[in-house]
């Protein structure tokens, strides 16, 4: 079996390099070579996920945990693969042979036991994060630098953390280590290695990159990598540290709540109050990553599970949503929400699909999202249980965060789909996205309905390593699912009543375009709430943001060298003076 | 399965008749305060079979949501009301409030999507307000039905109602809780002093603005039964309802006339003091309630 996943491997990296050398003209040949390889890889994990194996060597680690996130990378490699021809307009060879590369370094980080072989592939990872969303162009050079200082910078962490490790223990392979923190050395490794797993998955205060690129990197790459890899990549790193790497004190559980909890909470109100629909998501995808941290952080089988399941879910439907974007802006040219509306009737499979992704991430029963939130819920209690008290500071956070996701999602659905009705001419997105955004949704509802049987017992069971739990809510799923049915029935029968079709009444005035309620002014009441009032400043400040307090940081240490840099020989002279007179003084003592 | 389909019908026929009664009393207590006489009981059951009997206007602008939505709506507040019936009846399984929580939102979630679909201004102006109160109430009424989960140590249903009973009813948290609970209800019927997204007086009933005939009936169903529902869990989720059938009679009557009465001597509030109030007063209440519960009071 380690020989059949090296192989895979290394065909990914091949086909990538052979994209690469092929030239740009030959788009469909291009495609095709990608996309057999990425079906063939998928088809490959899918394979070997059924035989339950598990396999352990110095270099490989194949448990259930980097089974289910080797599927998923996988899975979304492919349906990027599908998506993404009509989308991105050129190098095409560029893009599929980074995409390809991506995939096999993901895999082998996933599945790496030795820490050197893991520090390589991340690393590895970083540079071609880097090189997908500089392919936009000029203008996405400083957000690509800004992505790659922060994943970059965060790499360096994680090679720190691995160290301390091996000085720690003597030992350089997960599967030898299990470490009982009781020092502080023990404490700084694992908050290293907690900076390296949040910077790449895009929790607070590590997240900024992915607002930063959104508005400027091609749409599949956003949908590719901050939407669904880097979050699997990320919280695989994060349950791996936090579950296999490390057994500590309770007060570290606690530094990783409040830190899920932060981020769902301030990073869905960054969201509330954005203009651009990329944007919007982008900071949604940072939110998301909280419950995520949240649920590996109750230390229970049911938040880990919850927030395992959550991971496969955001990937899912934040994919769907950036996908869902991309078509918006490919048939109309803008993102700008002020810009579109009433777009429903014109591109009704994007909207439907949009429209239950949106519903899923907001976790509105019975779509998977709620499911995994809800998981994530009965965690926190469940650490309640055992005597501590801070869990409903965190749940009431979460649940907060939950319903202003819907909100934000809401207003969405109301500029770009909904509301008033633009009338230019707009088509449908092409059938390849179409069948990728309509697969992403299929699964949004699957995964919810039967979210027990399908990806908690089948996908996750193995990756937690225990029999799931009894998390029966199949007494409400069953109430809404007849709900949904007799809904639907009464809908149908609703279609044959009698109706008068007439203008929008506005009062008895005339209909102007003046009236028009854009979405984006919803929440402008928010913005100027007390407490908030001052937050949003200091976020329109960037004061929040790591890169920017680091370079500050970076500026000021560089400046206090600089002052002694005056270019006065005499100056000079005397500094060389001093330190004469220093080395001479330490070698007449010895 | 087909037990399940019953109980769902059970709910929508029993809140149904439940909500417009109670729809009733608050009309003829408004018209009381107000020293009119007030309509007969039958009142809402005849509105509603006039409402269904008439045309219905659809703007040119509606997409096939103007027409999904209020089904929708009703069918959330009866899955509602059949896990909380279910709950009660001692088969409800693991159900727990969060569930109820997230089922709750739908209710307001259909008239945003029906108000949006129908492409009027007026209605974009109702969603802004209905959606801003709905994050305003969702916070202290998210805290407010901690207060039993932090007491009782379970998010299931069926164990809160039956071990919330006797003393532990009386409890100063609890009252808090309920209060706040209720405020929180008046919101999501979007009563008055919370009725900034319909306020007949300025936008013409906003969200609702195009809606008429059998579609405009299932919206007024939809709020009948949500509120029915909601006092309805209010009694058995903090007041011990199973106590008695009588007593659950009497304290269902008494939180519905709070409401009334508060209805009815309050003047509408701006959005923005709507969010003050819910995020300010009553989020500090709420957590003065979970604190005390903490405390075991």
């Amino acid at each position: 079996m380690a020989d059949f996943i090296r192989l895979i491997v290394a065909v990914y990296f091949t086909a990538g390099l052979i994209c690469l050398l092929l030239p740009g003209r030959t788009r469909g040949l291009i495609w095709a070579l990608a996309l057999a390889v990425s079906l063939a890889g998928f088809l490959s994990f899918v394979l070997i996920f059924q035989q339950r194996l598990s396999y352990c060597s110095a270099f490989l680690l194949w448990d259930g945990l980097s089974a289910v996130v080797a599927l998923g990378i996988s899975f979304f490699g492919l349906v990027i693969s599908v998506a993404s021809l009509s989308t991105i307009p050129s190098a095409t060879n560029q893009y599929y042979g980074y995409l390809l590369w991506t995939l096999g370094a993901g895999v082998a980080a996933v599945v790496a036991n030795h820490f050197l072989l893991l520090v390589v592939f991340w690393g590895f990872l970083a540079i071609t994060l880097y090189l997908m969303i500089n392919l936009a162009g000029p203008q996405a050079a400083y957000p690509a630098k800004k992505t790659l200082i922060i994943v970059g910078g965060s790499d360096s962490f994680l090679l720190l953390g691995l160290c301390l490790l091996y000085v720690l223990t003597g030992k350089l392979s997960f599967s030898e280590i299990n470490y009982q923190i009781h020092s502080w050395q023990g404490a700084a490794a694992f908050l290293c290695l907690t900076v390296a797993a949040f910077a790449k998955a895009g929790a607070m205060p590590f997240h900024t990159w992915i607002p930063e690129i959104s508005e400027t990197a091609w749409v599949p790459v956003m949908a590719f990598l901050p939407a669904s890899l880097d979050k699997l990549l990320g919280i695989y790193l994060l349950a791996r540290v936090c579950l296999h790497l490390f057994s500590f004190h309770p007060s570290l559980w606690l530094l990783l709540r409040l830190a899920g909890a932060v981020t769902v909470v301030a990073a869905v109100f960054m969201a509330l109050v954005q203009h651009n629909m990329k944007k919007l998501l982008a900071y949604h995808a940072v939110s998301q990553v909280g419950y995520m941290v949240l649920g590996v952080a109750t230390g229970t089988t049911v938040g880990v599970l919850g927030g395992l399941f959550h991971m496969i879910n955001h990937a899912v439907y934040k994919c769907c949503l950036f996908l869902g974007a991309g078509a918006v802006e490919r048939q109309t040219g803008t993102s700008q929400l002020d810009d579109l509306g009433g777009l429903a009737r014109k591109m009704p499979v994007t909207f439907v699909t949009f429209l239950l992704a949106s519903l899923a991430i907001s976790g509105v029963p019975p779509l998977n999202g709620f499911f995994s939130k809800w998981m994530v819920y009965q965690g926190l209690v469940e650490a309640g249980r055992s005597g501590q008290t801070d869990w409903v500071v965190w749940l009431v956070m979460a649940m907060i965060g939950s319903a202003l996701t819907l909100a934000s999602f809401l207003k969405i659905i109301h500029s770009v789909f909904l509301g008033r009705t633009t009338n230019q001419q707009v088509n449908e997105a092409p059938s390849s996205l179409r069948l990728a955004l309509v697969t992403l949704a299929l699964i949004c509802v699957v995964f919810g309905l039967f979210y027990l049987p399908v990806p908690v017992s089948r996908l996750l069971g193995p990756a937690t390593g225990v029999p799931a739990p009894a998390l029966s809510l199949s007494e409400p799923l069953i109430f809404i699912v007849w709900g949904l049915f007799l809904g639907i029935l009464i809908f149908f029968l609703s279609l044959l009543s009698k109706k008068r079709y007439a203008a929008v009444f506005v009062g008895g005035e005339k209909l102007s375009q003046q009236m028009h309620v854009s979405g984006t002014e919803f929440y402008q009441g928010v913005k100027q709430l007390p407490f908030l009032r001052r937050m949003y400043a200091g976020a329109e400040k960037r004061v929040f943001d790591v890169y920017e307090v680091g370079k500050q940081i970076v500026g000021y240490v560089t400046e206090l060298f600089r002052a002694a840099h005056s270019g006065v020989l005499g100056a000079y002279l005397s500094w060389l003076l001093f330190g004469l007179l220093v080395v001479l003084s330490l070698f007449l003592r010895v | 399965m087909v037990s399940f389909l019953l109980w769902l019908l059970l709910s929508l026929v029993f809140f149904s008749l439940l909500g417009m009664l109670s729809g009733w009393v608050d009309r003829k207590i408004t018209a009381r305060i107000q020293w009119r006489v007030g309509p007969p009981w039958w009142q809402n059951f005849a509105d509603l079979t006039k409402l269904t009997a008439k045309e219905v206007v659809v703007p040119v602008t509606a997409g096939p949501f103007f027409f999904l939505a209020p089904v929708m709506g009703v069918a959330a507040v009866a899955v509602t009301g059949a896990v909380v019936l279910s709950a009660l009846s001692g088969t409800g399984g693991e159900t727990d409030v969060i569930v109820i929580i997230y089922l709750l939102v739908i209710p307001s979630l259909a008239l945003i999507l029906a108000g949006s679909s129908s492409g009027n201004p007026l209605a974009s102006v109702g969603i802004a307000r209905e959606l801003k109160l709905v994050l305003g109430y969702e916070l202290p009424f998210i805290l407010a039905l901690l207060v039993p989960v932090v007491k009782t140590g379970t998010t299931r249903l069926s164990t809160i109602f039956h071990l919330l009973q006797g003393p532990a009813v009386l409890s100063f948290s609890t009252i808090v809780a309920l209060l706040v609970a209720l405020f929180a209800l008046l919101g999501k019927l979007g009563w008055v002093p919370f009725d900034v997204s319909e306020a007949e007086t300025e936008i013409a009933s906003g969200l609702l603005i195009e809606y008429s005939g059998w579609l405009l009936a299932l919206f007024k169903l939809m709020k009948w039964m949500l509120l029915a529902t909601g006092i309805t869990f209010l009694v058995f989720y903090f007041l011990g309802g199973l106590a008695g059938p009588l007593t659950a009679v009497v304290k269902y009557i008494v939180l519905l006339v709070v409401m009334v009465l508060i209805k009815n001597t309050n003047p509408r509030l701006r959005i923005d003091q709507a969010m003050k109030f819910f995020w300010g007063w009553l989020t500090a209440f709420s957590l003065t309630a979970i604190l005390l519960a903490f405390l075991g009071w």
